[in-house]
C-alpha cells in the first residue's frame, strides 16, 4: 500500500509541480505568519515579530529545498535534469557527439542485426506445436555414419515402438505441374498423413490428409503450400476439389496450408547428399511394394510426454535388432535420434557464432575508443565538477551525474543502432549463404529490442565507469584552483587508457588473424582442381515427367534429339549430357560388386561405393575432363560398359590397371559391366570435400534419373541462353526447363559460405583496425599534449628533438607491441575454435598471422608516429611560458 | 539548559502521536511538541516539513487546506488508518527499545 501511495504522490508531484510549489510556499508563509502572530500577542511590535519569526524559522529557501530533496522520487527530478544537461552538452559539442553517436550506432546496430539473425536461425523454437518433442530418427551404418531411413524399418517402428505419439516418413518427390500455365518443376514432398497433425498444422483452406490416403490408389491427393497457391493458382478460393496434373497424373487438391507455415529445406532434413528445397506441394506417402526395400527417406517423430530421447533411441534400436535377426546378411543398422531443430540449424551454428564473435570484438574495440573519449572529456570537466561539489553536491550526485551523461549518449546511440539494424537486415539476409536455414524468419522483433537494450545499457555502464570513478574522486579544493583548468588525467586513468588501447589492438589481431585463416582457406579451396573446365560453359537442368517419359527409350530419345538440336545452335562448340552436373552437392550412390567377389563375405559397407553419372560421350570433351587411360564409349555402344574416375579405380582395383575389369551394379544386378576408360577425378560434392569416386555409364543404358545439358560456347555463354531454351522447347514444349546456369556461377555458389565468412570477417577486422588506429592516435596525441611542458624543459636543457622523438616512439612501441603480443595467442585460440571451417591451413599456421600482425603493427605505429613527431616541433620557450 | 537534539527516527513517532489526538497544521505541531516536551524539543521547519511531506507521501497522513480560528488559511494534517497502524508499531518498538536500554543501564 505504501508503495502505491508513494508512486501516486510522485506522479502527482510531477504533474502538478507548479501548484505543489505554490502550496509549499503558502504553507511556509503561513507558518511564519502564525509564529509572528504569537509573538505579537506576547507584545512584540509587528515588524520585529515578523523579523524574529523569520529568523526562528531559519532559511525558507533552504527548508523548501530540503522538502524537495527529502520527498520520495526526488531523484527522478535530479535525473531528468542531468539528462537535459547531457543533451545540451551534446548539442554544444557536435564533433564529439557525432563521433560517439555514430560509433555507438554502428557497433550496437551491427550487433543487433547479427543477433536477429542468430535468434531467428538458432535460438527461436520452430513454429510447430510443442517443438521440443519433435525429433528426427536416423539410421546409422558402421563406417558410414548416418544413412537415409528405409521404408520397411519405418513401418516396423510405427507398428511396434511405443515411445512416440506419431511418426511420419518423408520423401523428396519433385513434380512437374502441367495444365496451369507453363509447365514447371516444383519441389514437393511425400509425407505420412500424420505429419501435419504432428506439427500442429491445420489447413487454412480445406483439409490436410486422412489416414486412409496412405493406401496406394487413394493417394492422388495434394495439399498446396500458400506460396504456390498464390503464384500458380492466383489464390483461387475455390481451389479445393480442383484437379491438377502432376507428373501427368490427376491429383485432387484437398487443401491449402496457412501462410505462416514454414518447413525446412529438404536437404537439411535428409542425409547423405539428398537434395531438395522447401517443399511447395505435399502428397501422401503411399509406400509401394518396391519402395519397401528402399532406403532414401527421412523419418520425423513426436516423442510422448515424459519419454526421453535416449528411451526413444533405445526402442528404435531394439526394433532394428529384431529386424536384423530375420535378415542375417543385411548390414547391421543402428539408430540415432536428435531434436528436429538441432538437425535443421546445427550446421549453421559455427558460421553464425563466428560472425557474432567477430562483431562483438568490434563493439568492444569501439567501446574502448568511446571510453577513452569520455575519460578525456571528464578530465576537461573536472573544474566544473569541483564547482558542483563546492555547491553541495554529494559524491553520489556527482557519480549519478557522470553516469547519466554517458548513459544518455549510449541510449541515443542505441536507438540509432536499432534503426540501423532494421535497415540493414534485408542486406544481411541477401548476403548470407543460401545454406543458412530459416532466413525468412529474421526480423528486428521484441527479443532483438530486448537484446539491444541490454547491450546499450552494458555499453553505457562500461563506457561510463572510468569517468564516474573520476567524478567520485573529485577533489574540490584542487579542482577549483585556476591552474587546474587544463586538468590532467591521473596516473590510474592513463594506465587504464593504455590498457584499453592494448586490448583494442589484441582484439584486432585476433579478428584479422582469423580473417587471414579464412581467406587462406578460401584461396586454397579456389585452387583446388575441380577436375573440369568451367569457362564459357552452361548447365541447363530439365525435368522429364514420368508420365510421358516413363521408359528409358523415351528418355534416351529425348536426350539424343536435344543434343542434336543444341549442336546446331550458333556459337555452341560442344554439347554434352549428364544426369547431375559436378559441384551439385548431390551424390547418386550405388554399390559395386566386383567380378569374382560376389560370394565373398564382404558386407555392403565395405564394398566400393560409386557416384553414378549417366552421360554421353561428348560430355567429357565439353567439360574438359581428361582421359587418363583406355578410351571413351561411342554413341552406338550396346555392350554394358563404363568409364570410371581415378579415385574409383584406386578404390576398387588398387595397384592394378582398371581397364578390362568387370563388375555388377547392385542397382542393375543382371549384367557385368566392363571398364573401358579411366578419367580424371571431378568434384561432385564440393570443392573442399575431396574427389568423388565416379562411375560414368552411357545414358542410353540407363540411370536417367535427372537431366542436364552442358553446353560449351565460343564466346559469352549467356548470349546463347535464349537459343538453347528454344532448342529444348522445340523438341517438347511441355518439358519444364529449370535454371540455366554458367559453370562459373556454380563454382562460385559452392564457395558461397566460405566467401561470406572470409568477407565478413575481413570487413570487421578492417573496421577494428581503423578504430584501433584512432585509439592509438588519440592516446598518443593526448600524451604529447600533456607532456608538452616536460618536453619543453628537456629541450631547454639540451635534449635534441630526435631524442625526444625516440622517447615518444618507444612509448608507442610498448603500447602497440604489447597489444600484438597479447593478440597472437588470442588469434591462435580463434583459429583452434575455427578448426572445422579451415581448409588446407591449420590454426597454428603462422603465415596468415604474421601478415596480419605486421599490417596491424605498421598501421598502429604510423598512428602513433604522427603525434610523436609533434614532440619535435615543440617550442620550449612557448611551453615554458604557459603557467 | 541547552536544547536537546531530537533522536533520529523519533520525530516521526512524535508527529504521529501528536496528530493522533487531533488534526493540526505545521506550526501547531511544532508548538504542541515544545509544550509536551516541557520545552526540551524545538523542531524548526527545516526538519519538520520534510518529515511531514514524507509521511504524507507514504500515505500515513492526509493533508487539506482549512481555515484556522483566526481565519487564516493553513494546511492541516490528519492521521489516516494506515498512519494509526504505523503509530502503534512505532510506539511498540520504542517501548521495547527504551525498556531494553533502561534494563541494561540499571543492570550493569
Amino acid at each position: 500500500m505504501t508503495l502505491l501511495h508513494r508512486f501516486a504522490s510522485i506522479v502527482r508531484w510531477i504533474v502538478r509541480r507548479d501548484r505543489a510549489e505554490r502550496d509549499l510556499n503558502d504553507e511556509l508563509q503561513a507558518f511564519v505568519d502564525m509564529a509572528a502572530a504569537d509573538k505579537m500577542r506576547d507584545g512584540v511590535a509587528p515588524d520585529e515579530a515578523h523579523r524574529l519569526a523569520v529568523l526562528e524559522v531559519g532559511g525558507v529557501e533552504q527548508t523548501k529545498e530540503r522538502v524537495r530533496t527529502g520527498r520520495r522520487g526526488a531523484w527522478l527530478d535530479a535525473a531528468a535534469r542531468d539528462v537535459r544537461y547531457a543533451l545540451r552538452m551534446c548539442v554544444r559539442n557536435p564533433g564529439f557527439s557525432t563521433v560517439v553517436l555514430v560509433t555507438l550506432a554502428l557497433g550496437i546496430g551491427a550487433n543487433t542485426a547479427v543477433f536477429s539473425v542468430i535468434d531467428a536461425v538458432l535460438l527461436r523454437p520452430m513454429t510447430y506445436a510443442e517443438p521440443e518433442r519433435l525429433v528426427i530418427v536416423h539410421e546409422t551404418l558402421a563406417g558410414r555414419g548416418r544413412v537415409p531411413v528405409g521404408a520397411a524399418e519405418f513401418e516396423e517402428w510405427r507398428r511396434a515402438a511405443t515411445s512416440f505419439e506419431q511418426m511420419a516418413l518423408l520423401a523428396v518427390a519433385p513434380v512437374i505441374l502441367t495444365g496451369s500455365g507453363d509447365p514447371v518443376r516444383l519441389e514437393a514432398a511425400r509425407v505420412s498423413p500424420s505429419l501435419f497433425p504432428m506439427l500442429g498444422i491445420d489447413a487454412a483452406l480445406g483439409r490436410t490428409f486422412t489416414p486412409d490416403e496412405e493406401v496406394p490408389g487413394r493417394h492422388r491427393v495434394v495439399v498446396l503450400g500458400d506460396a504456390v497457391w498464390r503464384t500458380r493458382f492466383g489464390a483461387d478460393p475455390s481451389i479445393v476439389g480442383r484437379i491438377v496434373t502432376l507428373n501427368d497424373e490427376p491429383y485432387v487438391v484437398s487443401g491449402v496450408l496457412p501462410e505462416r507455415f514454414r518447413f525446412p529445406r529438404m536437404e537439411q532434413v535428409f542425409v547423405m547428399g539428398i537434395s531438395g528445397n522447401r517443399p511447395q506441394l505435399w502428397m501422401p506417402f503411399a509406400i509401394t511394394a518396391a519402395e519397401r526395400g528402399e532406403n532414401s527417406f527421412a523419418a520425423i517423430a513426436k516423442l510422448k510426454r515424459g519419454i526421453s530421447m535416449d528411451q526413444g533411441r533405445d526402442e528404435v534400436s531394439a526394433v532394428l535388432n529384431r529386424l536384423a535377426q530375420q535378415a542375417p546378411n543385411a548390414p547391421r543398422l543402428g539408430a540415432e535420434i536428435i531434436p528436429l531443430q538441432e538437425q535443421v540449424v546445427g550446421s549453421s551454428r559455427e558460421v553464425l557464432m563466428l560472425v557474432w564473435a567477430a562483431i562483438t570484438a568490434v563493439l568492444l574495440v569501439a567501446c574502448a575508443n568511446i571510453a577513452n573519449l569520455f575519460l578525456v572529456r571528464s578530465a576537461a570537466r573536472s573544474h566544473e565538477l569541483a564547482i558542483r561539489g563546492a555547491l553541495g553536491a554529494s559524491r553520489g550526485t556527482l557519480i549519478r551525474h557522470s553516469l547519466l551523461d554517458t548513459m544518455t549518449l549510449a541510449v541515443i546511440g542505441g536507438l540509432g543502432g536499432v534503426l540501423l539494424a532494421r535497415w540493414s537486415i534485408p542486406f544481411l539476409v541477401r548476403l548470407a549463404p543460401a545454406s543458412v536455414p530459416r532466413l525468412d524468419e529474421v526480423a528486428v522483433d521484441q527479443r532483438a529490442i530486448l537484446f539491444t537494450t541490454l547491450i546499450t545499457t552494458t555499453t553505457g555502464l562500461v563506457v561510463g565507469l572510468l569517468p564516474a570513478r573520476r567524478a567520485a574522486a573529485t577533489n574540490v579544493i584542487d579542482g577549483l584552483r585556476v591552474t587546474a583548468r587544463s586538468s590532467t588525467l591521473s596516473r590510474h586513468d592513463r594506465t587504464a587508457r593504455s590498457l584499453m588501447v592494448t586490448t583494442q589492438i589484441a582484439l584486432t589481431v585476433a579478428c584479422l588473424g582469423a580473417a587471414g585463416l579464412l581467406i587462406q582457406s578460401l584461396l586454397n579451396t579456389l585452387r583446388v582442381d575441380a577436375g573440369f573446365a568451367s569457362d564459357r560453359t552452361l548447365a541447363v537442368d530439365v525435368s522429364l515427367s514420368p508420365g510421358r517419359y516413363g521408359t528409358l527409350d523415351a528418355k534416351a530419345a529425348f536426350v539424343r534429339k536435344t543434343l542434336e538440336r543444341m549442336e546446331a545452335v550458333p556459337g555452341v562448340t560442344s554439347v554434352g549430357f549428364v544426369n547431375k552436373p559436378p559441384l551439385s552437392g548431390i551424390s547418386l550412390n550405388s554399390v559395386l560388386v566386383l567380378e569374382g567377389s560376389e560370394r565373398a563375405a564382404i558386407s555392403m559397407v565395405d564394398r566400393p561405393l560409386a557416384d553414378v553419372r549417366s552421360v554421353d560421350a561428348e560430355y567429357f570433351r565439353t567439360l574438359g575432363i581428361q582421359l587418363l587411360d583406355g578410351h571413351l564409349f561411342d554413341a552406338t555402344e550396346t555392350r554394358p560398359v563404363a568409364v570410371i574416375s581415378e579415385a574409383l579405380a584406386d578404390r576398387a582395383w588398387p595397384g592394378e590397371r582398371a581397364i578390362g575389369k568387370r563388375f555388377r551394379l547392385t542397382a542393375r544386378p543382371g549384367s557385368l559391366v566392363e571398364v573401358i576408360g579411366v578419367v580424371r577425378d571431378v568434384r561432385n560434392m564440393r570443392l573442399d570435400s575431396g574427389p568423388s569416386p565416379t562411375l560414368y555409364l552411357p545414358y542410353w543404358q540407363g540411370f536417367i534419373n535427372a537431366a542436364s545439358f552442358t553446353v560449351k560456347t565460343a564466346l559469352d555463354p549467356s548470349a546463347a541462353t535464349a537459343a538453347i531454351r528454344a532448342a529444348i522447347s522445340d523438341i517438347d514444349r511441355a518439358v519444364p526447363i529449370g535454371s540455366v546456369r554458367t559453370m562459373q556461377g556454380i563454382v562460385s555458389e559452392s564457395l558461397a559460405t566460405r566467401t561470406f565468412q572470409a568477407t565478413l570477417l575481413t570487413v570487421f577486422g578492417a573496421v577494428a583496425l581503423a578504430l584501433s588506429a584512432i585509439g592509438v592516435f588519440g592516446v598518443m596525441s593526448y600524451a604529447v599534449g600533456q607532456r608538452a611542458k616536460e618536453l619543453g624543459i628537456r629541450l631547454a636543457l639540451g635534449a635534441t628533438p630526435r631524442s625526444l622523438q625516440k622517447m615518444m616512439i618507444s612509448d608507442v612501441l610498448r603500447l602497440v607491441g604489447g597489444g600484438v603480443a597479447l593478440g597472437i595467442p588470442l588469434a591462435v585460440a580463434a583459429g583452434v575454435v575455427l578448426r572445422d571451417q579451415l581448409f588446407g591451413v591449420g590454426p597454428q599456421d603462422l603465415r596468415a598471422l604474421a601478415a596480419s600482425s605486421a599490417a596491424i603493427f605498421l598501421v598502429a605505429m604510423i598512428a602513433g608516429w604522427v603525434p610523436a613527431l609533434r614532440a619535435t616541433r615543440i617550442d620550449p620557450v612557448a611551453t615554458l611560458r604557459v603557467e | 539548559m541547552e536544547k536537546l537534539d531530537i533522536p533520529q527516527g523519533t520525530l516521526d513517532l512524535m508527529i504521529l502521536t501528536i496528530l493522533a489526538r487531533e488534526p493540526l497544521h505545521g506550526y501547531g505541531i511544532s508548538q504542541r511538541l515544545a509544550v509536551l516536551s516541557h520545552d526540551q524539543f524545538h523542531v524548526n521547519p527545516g526538519s519538520l516539513f520534510p518529515s511531514l511531506y514524507r509521511l504524507e507521501q507514504d500515505g500515513k497522513l492526509k493533508a487539506e487546506w482549512r481555515a484556522t480560528e483566526n481565519n487564516r488559511r493553513a494546511k492541516y494534517y490528519r492521521l489516516t488508518a494506515s498512519g494509526r497502524r504505523q503509530l502503534e508499531q512505532h510506539r511498540e518498538r520504542w517501548n521495547r527499545v527504551s525498556f531494553a536500554v533502561t534494563s541494561v543501564l540499571e543492570g550493569a
